[in-house]
């Protein structure tokens, strides 16, 4: 023990001797581990206990109760955001609550089922409207609620100004405020109700949605009125679904009487009645049978992928900042070679010289552990509120675990560690009197080197392809909450990385023979780098840690993004607006003349209908296209019905040939895969297993893979004369200018609104995303290359220093010393590039691989375009070139030879 | 030879040292048997290359022999590891080098506590060994100095206390006043002397034949072999 003391203290000095290495390795630790604490506390901050979660939720009352699908059976979590479904339920089999709860009003019914005494405040949203601002109208969500009393307090809380008191004044979220420059004491005019225009108050936010754009109007002052707007508008809600689904959103809040509780067993009664209840007292004790249900099979593998991508980049950040400060130590232990020497001759054993190097590591890596913690979590600290803004939620308090950050700071501890390793195994093996003497001989590298790197570099590409297609899905964790999937991902990633590390020797060794066919500057580069491996060793692992970290973000990204743009269907031409019904046809009519008030240039319209084979009375079933075989089965594909205008809209199609064939009653085929011997075959399933089939002449029209939005189009006459009904589907519309984002969102609510069932889009086509934060991922990795590139030549030249001031006592001229410095710090980022260039390859094919594993009518994993080869040229020519004018830009002490 | 070998601290028997292969062969030494006892102050002259600093090295286990075997307090040092070296070289001889003879982050106590300290005595306990090692060298009140804040003299002096920290009755010198005036130097060898006088053995290497004449016995190397041995009146340099 007493020697360990000596050992750390001699480190613990050194290492505060040495100022500008001391502060590199510092900062390089603490950096990431600022941000690992930062992203710590941010999440944990963000995970809310369960009262506050009931508070954001309910308030300051006992209970939310929801009206779900009355008239059903359903079942929930705890609390049913996290997971509810009504049960499913043979027609005629209505249990006595089911029934009830079909025919009594819901407060009627709840009254009954609640404790005596028990009070409900309506908490039901209301719709989305549109309010006059100064640039024209904005969408904004509506609520009714009384701020005045401290119930809301938790869900919505006023934050500046006053509660809305008398007739016709409201409180808006800070959002609505700040996006419509409108502030408290103007007056806002909701469209449909401008001859009562609203005072605000008061600024609310929504603590659970900072982002939310929200009016808050007094009860009874606007749900009505906008409804009746709506009906004079002719725009009501006429669809039984569109009232099922308003109801649904029906909701009020429970305040108990003293002494009541609303437990599990209350809550399971209100599901049998079809209702949903949020229980205080159950989120705070939740009973075992009340956890929530199993995430999906696709969710899991989702974050599983994602889980296998950030331990991916995590484990080679690690490895990063690990070979970036290697270099530092390494200098610092040659340059204390002689005091290694010292301890070496006063009977330090060779573990008590890598302990005074490994000590270094330990301090600084403490030193940089604890500073990266603390800013980090300080600055969580000081930016908290902004950090709210940007997630769009409030903390539910500042959380800081202690075990946490502890254990962020022990993996920077450890990577300064591992960064202190290589260099502390040098040291321990040099020779004592080697060390006193000043001596820096040439050891030959062990044969076995680059063999044992072929066999990490192999095995390390097998084991990360393994876990990106082999490996089961799914998989327990194994280690540190890591599945075997993920596990074999990034330790196939690192080894292959410490593999390619291991060429080095060799590689230098082979440019070190060519030494003697170059003149005396290249020359005496060459054979210095390749004689003084412990110097040009860890800079080559620098440049190649960074590289290999820039070329897999790089090859990552551009890959990824290639997939996705393969795998993106488009439904319809690029600009195309439409809507597609689920059974609100009878809406349809509001639906067309609501979306042309919101747009009202879209062109003409394109009614889009389905056909429906009628198999008993009150039955039926959509008529689908027959398609050829694939996958050992027989395609089917939606059979489009619509005129000739469908032709133009939906499919893009300006084709007289076409036009006259739909005309004439024959189906317009664009796959030709559904044309069978110059028919369309329809199917159509009715009572028995087998579908009906019948034949309609077909042309065909071909059109490239990607344009086929509809595999066939038959005109209605057509569907009727084959005794078939024709339904409205939806329409579309193929505007010339495109619809802007905030017009889309305009309609998108109206129709939301008409017709909750429907869908309604705008084909935007293939739209990349986080490009912002791919660019900075991919900036900053181009800095870190460029920085490791500059450090670690630089290290390695400062000690390389002796040298060329010998050549200049010797009378080099200075181009000659330039040429030999510029010649090694480039032949040193040649070298990193190009292995490190290799390396990043793996990680990115392996997380590129696993992307499409399982998926049927994958695209490629990566095809040879899409790598950014400009980007892999740069980093593997130029940084030599720029690494290289550094280097030669140099100037060195004429005296500093003696250090 | 003189002496019994029961009181030699060190002995070297046929002890020679061989660099390179084939024709590249350098005879850095040649075998040669040597010894100092206890108490005695051995100095070892000769020309550049003649093979002082290699017997230096051999003898205190930083180099191994190509024949022959060495003996430090009656232990071969033949097979033993690099760790058993290093046990060898804390526990049994100390080095003072011509410059640079201390560790720079430790202070003077520090350094002479060194040995003691990586040898597991508790770190109080080998501080106040230090002490009572500078207090006998009169340079107590430079215990808690850094080498740079000390004049060479002062540091080679520390080097002294360090070589002979805890049990070790072996100081092997390499030129130890080579960088000091001759003021200095001549107190530096004045403490080796006493070290010798309370029981220690020495061996120095030294260009110099006035720092040569505090030794009781001198030898003479060329070209690797002993050519001349001479024993002196002790204590003739002072």
């Amino acid at each position: 023990m007493s020697a360990w003391r000596a050992v750390l203290r001699m480190a613990r000095r050194d290492a505060l001797r040495a100022k500008g290495r001391r502060a590199l390795v510092v900062a390089m630790i603490a950096l990431p581990v600022l941000g690992a604490t930062g992203v710590d506390v941010v999440h944990r901050s963000g995970q809310l206990t369960a009262v506050e979660r009931a508070d954001r939720l309910m308030g300051r009352s006992d209970a939310l109760v929801g009206a779900y699908d009355p008239g059903r059976s359903v079942e929930q979590s705890v609390f049913p955001a996290d997971g509810v479904r009504t049960l499913p339920q043979r027609p005629g089999s209505e249990t006595p609550e089911q029934k009830r709860a079909a025919a009594t009003e819901p407060t009627a019914l709840l009254g009954e089922l609640l404790p005596k005494g028990s009070t409900l405040t309506p908490a039901r949203t209301g719709p989305v409207a549109a309010v006059q601002t100064r640039d024209g109208l904005a969408p904004v969500d509506t609520f009714e609620a009384d701020l005045a009393g401290d119930l809301w307090q938790g869900r919505l809380n006023l934050v500046s100004g006053r509660a809305p008191a008398a007739a016709h004044e409201a409180a808006a979220t800070r959002a609505f405020l700040a996006g419509t420059g409108l502030r408290i004491g103007d007056r806002v005019t909701v469209r449909g109700l401008e001859s009562t225009p609203f005072t605000l108050t008061g600024a609310v936010e929504c603590p659970g949605e900072l982002n939310k754009s929200e009016l808050v109007a007094r009860p009874g002052e606007l749900y009505q009125q906008l409804d009746a707007a709506q009906v004079v508008a002719g725009l009501a809600p006429q669809s039984p679904g569109a009232e099922q689904a308003a109801a649904k959103k029906a909701a009020w809040l429970v305040r108990l009487p003293a002494g009541a509780s609303l437990g599990w067993d209350q809550v399971r009664e209100l599901n049998r009645y079809g209702y949903t209840l949020a229980s205080r007292q159950v989120a705070a004790h939740p009973p075992a049978d009340a956890l929530a249900r199993q995430e999906a099979v696709g969710a899991e593998d989702a974050r599983e992928r994602r889980m296998m991508t950030v331990a991916t980049t995590a484990a080679m950040a690690l490895l990063e900042v690990a070979l970036l400060a290697g270099p530092a130590f390494a200098v610092g232990a040659r340059r204390a070679r002689r005091q290694l020497a010292l301890l070496g001759a006063a009977g330090g054993r060779p573990g008590h010289v890598r302990a005074v190097v490994l000590g270094g590591g330990l301090v600084l890596g403490a030193a940089g552990a604890v500073l990266g913690a603390v800013v980090g979590a300080a600055l969580v600290a000081v930016l908290r509120t902004r950090i709210e803004e940007w997630g769009g939620s409030r903390f539910g308090q500042l959380a800081l675990r202690p075990s946490d950050l502890a254990a962020i700071a022990a993996v920077g501890m450890l990577t300064a560690l591992l960064a202190a390793l290589l260099p502390a195994l040098q040291a321990g093996r040099r020779e004592v009197l080697d060390g006193l003497t000043d001596r820096d001989p040439v050891r030959r590298s062990a044969r076995w080197t680059p063999l044992l790197g072929l066999a990490a570099v192999l095995v390390g590409a097998a084991l990360a392809l393994y876990g990106a297609v082999v490996a089961p899905t799914g998989g327990m964790p194994v280690l540190a909450g890591l599945s075997t999937r993920t596990l074999s991902v990034l330790t196939g990633a690192t080894l292959a990385e410490l593999g390619l590390l291991l060429f080095t020797p060799l590689l230098l060794a082979l440019l070190g023979r060519l030494a003697r066919l170059l003149p005396v500057g290249p020359r005496l580069a060459l054979r210095d780098a390749a004689r003084h491996r412990s110097r040009t060793g860890p800079a080559v692992a620098a440049v190649l840690a960074a590289v290999a970290g820039a070329v897999a973000v790089g090859v990552h990204t551009a890959g990824a993004e290639a997939q996705d743009r393969a795998s993106y269907r488009l439904e319809q031409p690029v600009g195309a607006v439409r809507i597609t019904l689920h059974g609100d046809a009878d809406v349809m009519p509001q639906l067309r003349t609501a979306v042309l008030q919101d747009l009202p240039d879209l062109g003409e319209r394109a009614d889009l209908y389905e056909a429906q084979y009628v198999f008993c009375e009150g039955c039926s079933s959509v008529v689908s296209a027959e398609g050829g075989p694939r996958y050992g089965q027989t395609m089917t594909g939606p059979a489009v019905v619509g005129d000739t205008q469908v032709l133009h809209n939906l499919l893009a199609l300006r084709d007289r040939t076409a036009e006259e064939a739909l005309l004439a009653g024959k189906a317009v085929v664009t796959d030709p895969s559904y044309l069978h011997d110059g028919k369309a075959v329809l199917q159509m399933q009715g009572n028995g297993m087998e579908a009906k089939k019948v034949t309609v002449d077909a042309v065909l029209v071909d059109r490239p893979v990607g344009q086929r939005y509809a595999p066939l189009v038959v005109a209605p006459a057509t569907i009727r004369g084959l005794g078939l009904q024709v339904v409205p589907a939806g329409a579309i519309w193929l505007p010339t200018a495109p619809v802007a984002d905030r017009a889309e969102q305009r309609a998108a609510a109206t129709v939301a609104r008409l017709a909750p069932h429907s869908e309604f889009g705008v084909e935007r086509g293939y739209r990349p995303q986080d490009s912002v934060v791919q660019v900075a991922l991919s900036g900053f990795a181009a800095l870190v290359v460029l920085g490791a590139a500059v450090v670690s030549t630089a290290l390695a030249a400062a000690d390389a220093r002796r040298e060329r001031v010998l050549l200049s006592a010797i009378g080099a001229r200075p181009r000659t010393r330039r040429t030999v410095a510029g010649l090694q710090a480039g032949l040193i980022a040649l070298l990193g590039g190009l292995l490190g260039t290799v390396s990043g390859f793996v990680p990115a094919y392996a997380l590129l691989r696993s992307r499409v594993a399982g998926m049927t009518g994958a695209p490629a994993v990566l095809n040879a375009a899409d790598v950014p080869w400009a980007t892999i040229g740069l980093l593997a020519l130029a940084l030599p070139v720029v690494a290289g004018l550094l280097g030669a830009l140099r100037r060195d002490d004429p005296a500093g030879w003696r250090g | 030879m003189t002496g019994s070998s029961a009181q030699a601290v060190l002995r070297l028997e046929g002890v020679g040292r061989v660099h390179g292969r084939g024709e590249a062969e350098v005879h850095a030494l040649h075998p040669i048997d040597l010894e100092v006892r206890a108490g005695e102050f051995l100095a070892v002259m000769g020309p550049s290359g003649s093979g002082k600093s290699t017997l230096l090295a051999l003898a205190g286990g930083l180099d191994r022999p190509s024949v022959g075997r060495v003996l430090v307090e009656g232990a071969p040092l033949e097979g033993l590891s690099r760790a058993r070296l290093a046990d060898v070289r804390r526990r049994s001889v100390g080095y003072v080098f011509q410059s640079y003879n201390l560790i720079p982050s430790l202070t003077a106590a520090e350094n002479i506590a060194l040995p003691r300290e990586l040898d597991g005595v508790p770190a109080r306990k080998a501080r106040a060994e230090a002490l009572v090692a500078l207090e006998e060298m009169g340079i107590a009140h430079l215990a808690d100095r850094f080498p740079e804040d000390m004049s060479g003299g002062q540091q080679q002096r520390v080097a002294i206390g360090r070589a002979l920290a805890g049990e070790r009755r072996l100081v092997l010198a390499d030129e130890p006043t080579g960088a000091l005036d001759s003021a200095t130097g001549e107190a530096v060898l004045q403490v080796l002397r006493a070290r010798c006088d309370a029981g220690a053995a020495a061996m120095m290497v030294t260009h110099d034949a006035t720092h040569a004449a505090w030794a009781d016995r001198v030898v003479f190397l060329r070209d690797g072999r002993i050519v001349r041995e001479a024993a002196q009146r002790t204590g003739a340099g002072r």
